[in-house]
């Protein structure tokens, strides 16, 4: 599998998965592979998380503007074209945004320090097992039982 | 694994589980390639992940309660909006089904438990120091009996103080900033020199130049704390206590000497004992708070317990390989 090829299918467009593709170049020439564990698969997420920042983008910007429509994905693909928005998915962006919050509060106290740590200090999953002495794949269950309860709140 | 009976399950569930996977540090190019393959199986899957990846940008967005810390240690959530919850330990048990249920269609390598390794591990044994320049220019000087685990990757710099003491003099990057977790503590780095020393039951940071942040290892805010200062945290305490000190005098350890300004004889004992093999014990509490000030040169244990012997009113016995210290009347 290669990275175009990947990315293409996640952006639904060939041209800008080669950009973001490019981008993934330019962003680790600086670095010594031999620094990275599995190389191949830190390209996937150094791009995968290019993408959620553009995406990021964009929902600060709808946010801004008041529409909590479904951004899709098409949009991460061209800048452009943003799909209008349909009735019902339309949400009061602070609403839900509170909802998540309390939903977050609602976990269990190790689950909310791991998801924290992860998610607002950007510790990678390896950094949050040494410092809790626990282990990297329970760090991951902590992080994904986390997301299957926040996801419980909807838009 | 579900917290609640009502989380996501389904493409969902599976969506949350997939985009933990790919966040780890151990998601391997094998892993994107059956991560493809679940995508591109169904409508819902692809749906149900850009829900996730969704929820995970809007999480930035959300109020700064979300990134604010959690309560102090120990202390239990009030659980008041969900009354139907049950407890963690109960639904860990039933979700491990669940679990296994939708582990199936990953491959089970993915569930194998993974250890960090460090890039670098460091120890002295005890009455040994030793000092370490690493690739950045950054210098670790420990103290007797440390040890401390150097990790590095993708743009962060860290390390973990185990057990003892030392000093950093790190060389600033703003792109990879530097820190230290000891105990429950995290310490950032603003460009520095600073000791981490981990003691019985509390961690003691002491910057010599610059300034370090230091917070709970699992909350964003912290409490800088500057040249000429010494932070002293309790194990499991939310607060921290931030003095004045003689940084010079904190860091003579560096140079074999340990330097005390009206210190309780029971701290100088609880270094010494990092420092040498037997054992010394202060007799009783009284004993303990006797006060010392002094320089003692760490030239051997037994010159150092008879130095302490001379200008305090102490009487030292030996027995059983115990150095004890008992007051004199």
């Amino acid at each position: 599998m290669d990275l175009v090829r990947f990315f293409s299918l996640r952006l639904k467009s060939t041209e800008a998965a080669e950009d973001l593709v490019q981008d993934i170049f330019v962003k680790i020439s600086g670095l010594s592979e031999s620094q990275i564990d599995n190389p191949v698969a830190y390209l996937y997420r150094l791009g995968w998380n290019m993408m959620l920042d553009k995406l990021r983008q964009q929902r600060r910007a709808t946010a801004r503007d008041g529409d909590w429509s479904d951004v899709q994905h098409t949009v991460v693909a061209n800048d452009a074209v943003a799909d209008g928005p349909s009735a019902e998915d339309v949400l009061d962006g602070r609403q839900r945004l509170q909802r998540i919050v309390d939903a977050l509060q609602d976990l269990p106290p190790q689950t909310q320090r791991i998801f924290r740590m992860h998610k607002f200090e950007g510790l990678s999953h390896g950094e949050v097992a040494a410092a809790l002495g626990i282990s990297r794949s329970a760090v991951e269950k902590h992080v994904s039982a986390a997301l299957r309860h926040l996801l419980t709140v909807r838009s | 694994m579900s917290v609640f009976p009502d989380d996501a399950a389904g493409p969902l569930g599976d969506a949350a589980e997939w985009f933990a996977r790919l966040q780890s540090d151990t998601a391997r190019e094998s892993d994107w390639a059956a991560f493809e393959a679940w995508l591109t199986a169904a409508p819902a899957n692809w749906s149900a992940f850009d829900a996730v990846e969704r929820l995970w940008v809007d999480l930035d967005l959300a109020p700064v309660a979300a990134a604010s810390p959690e309560p102090a240690t120990g202390r239990v959530l009030p659980f008041l909006r969900r009354p139907k919850r049950l407890s963690w330990g109960v639904w860990a048990a039933t979700g491990g089904v669940a679990a296994a249920l939708a582990v199936g269609i990953i491959s089970p390598r993915l569930l194998k438990p993974a250890q960090t390794e460090p890039v670098q591990t460091i120890m002295t044994a005890k009455g040994e120091r030793k000092a370490v320049t690493l690739a950045d220019g950054t210098r670790i000087e420990l103290s007797s009996g440390t040890r401390v685990d150097y990790y590095f990757g993708g743009n962060r710099r860290w390390a973990q103080l185990l057990q003892g003491e030392a000093a950093f003099s790190v060389t600033h990057d703003p792109n990879r900033p530097f820190a230290v977790v000891i105990g429950d503590r995290r310490i950032t780095d603003v460009g520095t020199v600073f000791d981490v020393a981990r003691l019985d039951h509390a961690v003691r940071v002491t910057v010599q130049q610059g300034a370090v942040a230091v917070g709970a290892a699992g909350a964003s805010p912290a409490r800088t704390v500057v040249a000429g200062q010494q932070l002293t945290h309790v194990d499991g305490e939310e607060g921290s206590r931030v003095r004045a000190v003689d940084t010079d005098a904190a860091l003579a350890w560096r140079s074999g000497r340990l330097v005390y300004s009206d210190a309780p004889l029971e701290a100088v004992v609880s270094d010494l004992n990092r420092y040498f093999a037997t054992p010394i014990r202060v007799q009783n509490r009284e004993t303990g708070e006797l006060r010392f000030s002094g320089v003692l040169v760490l030239d051997g244990e037994g010159a150092v317990v008879d130095r302490l012997q001379a200008f305090m009113p102490v009487a030292i016995v030996r027995s059983n390989g115990v150095i004890w210290i008992s007051g004199r009347r």
